[in-house]
């Protein structure tokens, strides 16, 4: 790669880059906020609330179950922005 | 006897297979790039599936829905802690690292800062986060055939060993990779079978699981109830029903299945655990090697993408499986923990194997019993070689022979994995009673406090410095260490802190801030951050 290539590629990269972190990390923090939250749910701090009944599961099996599907459309996402 | 019959012929067929695949790629072994990293251009589908298969423990295989069976709805997220680890692994560090690393992890940060030091730290955390990793393995192997067959527990881990270090010494990277395919796709196939064949055998489905669940008072109570345990003693799996019902009346004012708590009473403790599971991951150097084998950094995204999916499915399973333990096996469950902690680690590991007698007889048993041995196979290979491609690669060839040539290089890796092997068999001996899901997950809380922020650091952050890489792999080290040690001596709380969940909130949590305290206090961000960057990140070509 010559000297002026490299120049090139290096400022080029740059704004990928942060283009890059701010797709990454914001699907990253999407999914770990969710990840954390229900996670919570299901400690005894959050008892009370964990158990309220939905679709015939107890809200905190109901969202720890759905840390699976979502994730699943948070790497579309990611594939679908270039990952 | 018959049944045992099976149970090796299946075993026998994974050894004889293993050590075939060996043999064949042994032949196409040609240089050191071939020995540690399979050449660089295994297809990406190929390393999903491996990945899958070095990932999947015995812990995943028999524990997950296991520990359901004997605590209830506390134990679903080390499930989903697992899986939810390699969402971080994705996002953040798989493309990025591919691009960087050439056959190790420490390889990848030592390219932004040439420094020795930094190799040193993490391969002293690779060795240490891999024992605590590998060990449980062999205890897992171990505690499996002396239950299931009744052989000697230091001769199976001797034997595990050995074929391990024979897949390695013989046959590198390649090997290992065809072997943990074969392995994987046996167990996640034997996995689903086992959950389809339990799905539509008991009762009408997983809501009405989880009612009966919500009846059953948690084995690990009712197993400590002599009265219960007496009312149980006559009933098989096939009263199930009515046991559950026999031991609420017994126990009107028990907490049941679906009640939070019964595990830890700790909220915190609970959270450090998932914090460690969900950064420890993207730290675990044994999946972390494996970016290098694929040719480009968009075919490690879509291997992980791809090894997602197949975890995804199966930690699923395991958590529909452990609810459906109850309505099932109950009366099995509730004699293992009257049994005393040899009974608990019991239920925990032979719950599945149960179940499968019950709704597959005894082929299925068979088939599962060698998918657990396939789990501990393929995820032992996996620890080994990259303990023995670090320490000679980021030790040997730094530190002892700087001259060494790449044969004397693959020698020394080969001695590594003989002296691992050695080590694991002996420290399985020691520990053989710890229960082995908590020593894998001590393990991810060591790589999410040591190796992870450092690796993130590296691969995303310009002003991070040499000096702060450094200081946060020894503080998250130390304090995960500190707190392993705690735990270890049942030590319950330190300054107000629970120990219980293990290192993961506070390791992580100390690691960061040293990260970022010593980057912004220093100057050197490597020998060219904006070089290093552009490449790590890199614009993907197919």
């Amino acid at each position: 790669m010559t000297k002026q290539n490299r120049k090139k590629t290096k400022y080029a990269s740059i704004p990928n880059l942060r283009k890059k972190a701010i797709v990454n990390f914001g699907l990253f923090f999407v999914f770990f906020a969710f990840y954390i939250f229900s996670a919570t749910l299901c400690t005894p701090l959050l008892r009370d609330y964990a158990m309220i009944p939905v679709f015939g599961m107890p809200i905190c099996l109901l969202s720890s179950l759905l840390v699976f599907p979502l994730s699943g459309i948070l790497i579309a996402i990611w594939f679908k922005k270039g990952g | 006897m018959e049944d045992n019959f099976l149970i090796i012929g299946f075993i026998l067929f994974f050894v004889v297979a293993s050590l075939f695949i060996t043999w064949w790629t042994s032949r196409t072994n040609k240089s050191a790039a071939d020995f540690y990293v399979a050449g660089k251009g295994v297809p990406w589908i190929q390393v999903g599936i491996a990945m899958v298969g070095s990932y999947l423990s015995a812990a995943s295989f028999l524990g997950c829905a296991g520990d359901i069976g004997v605590f209830g709805i506390d134990s679903i997220w080390i499930s989903i802690g697992f899986f939810g680890g390699y969402m971080s692994l994705l996002f953040l560090i798989a493309g990025p690292l591919r691009n960087v690393g050439s056959f190790t992890v420490a390889g990848a940060l030592h390219r932004r800062y040439p420094d020795n030091k930094i190799k040193f730290a993490i391969t002293v955390c690779t060795i240490v986060v891999s024992t605590f990793y590998l060990v449980p393995q062999m205890i897992g192997a171990g505690a499996l055939f002396t239950m299931l067959l009744g052989w000697d527990f230091l001769w199976v881990t001797i034997g595990i060993g050995t074929l391990v270090s024979t897949y390695i010494i013989f046959g590198g990277m390649k090997s290992t990779l065809y072997n943990q395919v074969l392995q994987a796709l046996f167990l996640w196939a034997t996995m689903i079978a086992i959950i389809i064949l339990s799905y539509f055998t008991i009762g009408d489905g997983f809501l009405d699981a989880l009612n009966t669940a919500a009846r059953a008072v948690p084995p690990l109570l009712s197993g400590k109830n002599p009265a219960v345990v007496e009312a149980l003693s006559s009933m098989t799996n096939a009263d199930s029903m009515q046991a559950i019902e026999v031991t609420r009346q017994l126990m009107p004012d028990a907490p049941s299945v679906m009640t939070l708590g019964v595990k830890t009473g700790s909220s915190l403790a609970m959270i450090s655990m998932v914090i460690a599971l969900i950064f420890g991951t993207a730290g675990l150097p044994h999946i972390l090697v494996m970016f290098f084998t694929v040719p480009n950094a968009r075919a490690a995204k879509k291997s992980v993408a791809f090894c997602i999916s197949a975890l995804a499915l199966f930690y699923l399973a395991a958590i529909i499986l452990g609810f459906l333990l109850f309505p099932a096996i109950y009366p099995k469950l509730v004699s293992w923990i009257s049994q005393g902690p040899t009974g608990v680690g019991m239920a925990k590991n032979m719950a599945v194997l149960e179940i499968g007698m019950l709704v597959g007889g005894k082929w299925l048993v068979a088939i599962a019993a060698a998918g657990a041995v396939a789990a501990v196979l393929s995820t032992s290979a996996g620890l080994m070689i990259t303990v023995a491609s670090a320490f000679s690669n980021d030790i040997y060839k730094v530190y002892v022979n700087p001259n060494a040539t790449d044969k004397q290089g693959i020698r020394v890796a080969r001695i590594t994995t003989i002296v691992m092997s050695v080590t694991a068999v002996t420290f399985a001996t020691i520990l053989r009673d710890e229960n082995v899901a908590w020593l894998v997950t001590l393990g991810f809380g060591i790589a999410a406090s040591a190796i992870f922020p450092a690796m993130l650091g590296t691969l995303w952050w310009r002003r991070a410095t040499r000096q702060g890489i450094i200081t946060s792999v020894w503080v998250g080290l130390s304090v995960s260490m500190f707190f392993i040690v705690l735990l270890l001596t049942d030590v319950k709380s330190f300054i107000g802190l629970p120990t219980g969940g293990g290192p993961g909130i506070f390791g992580v949590g100390a690691a960061f801030l040293t990260l970022w305290l010593v980057s912004i206090n220093t100057k050197d961000t490597g020998k060219n951050a904006d070089e290093f960057l552009t490449l790590a990140h890199a614009p993907d070509t197919d």
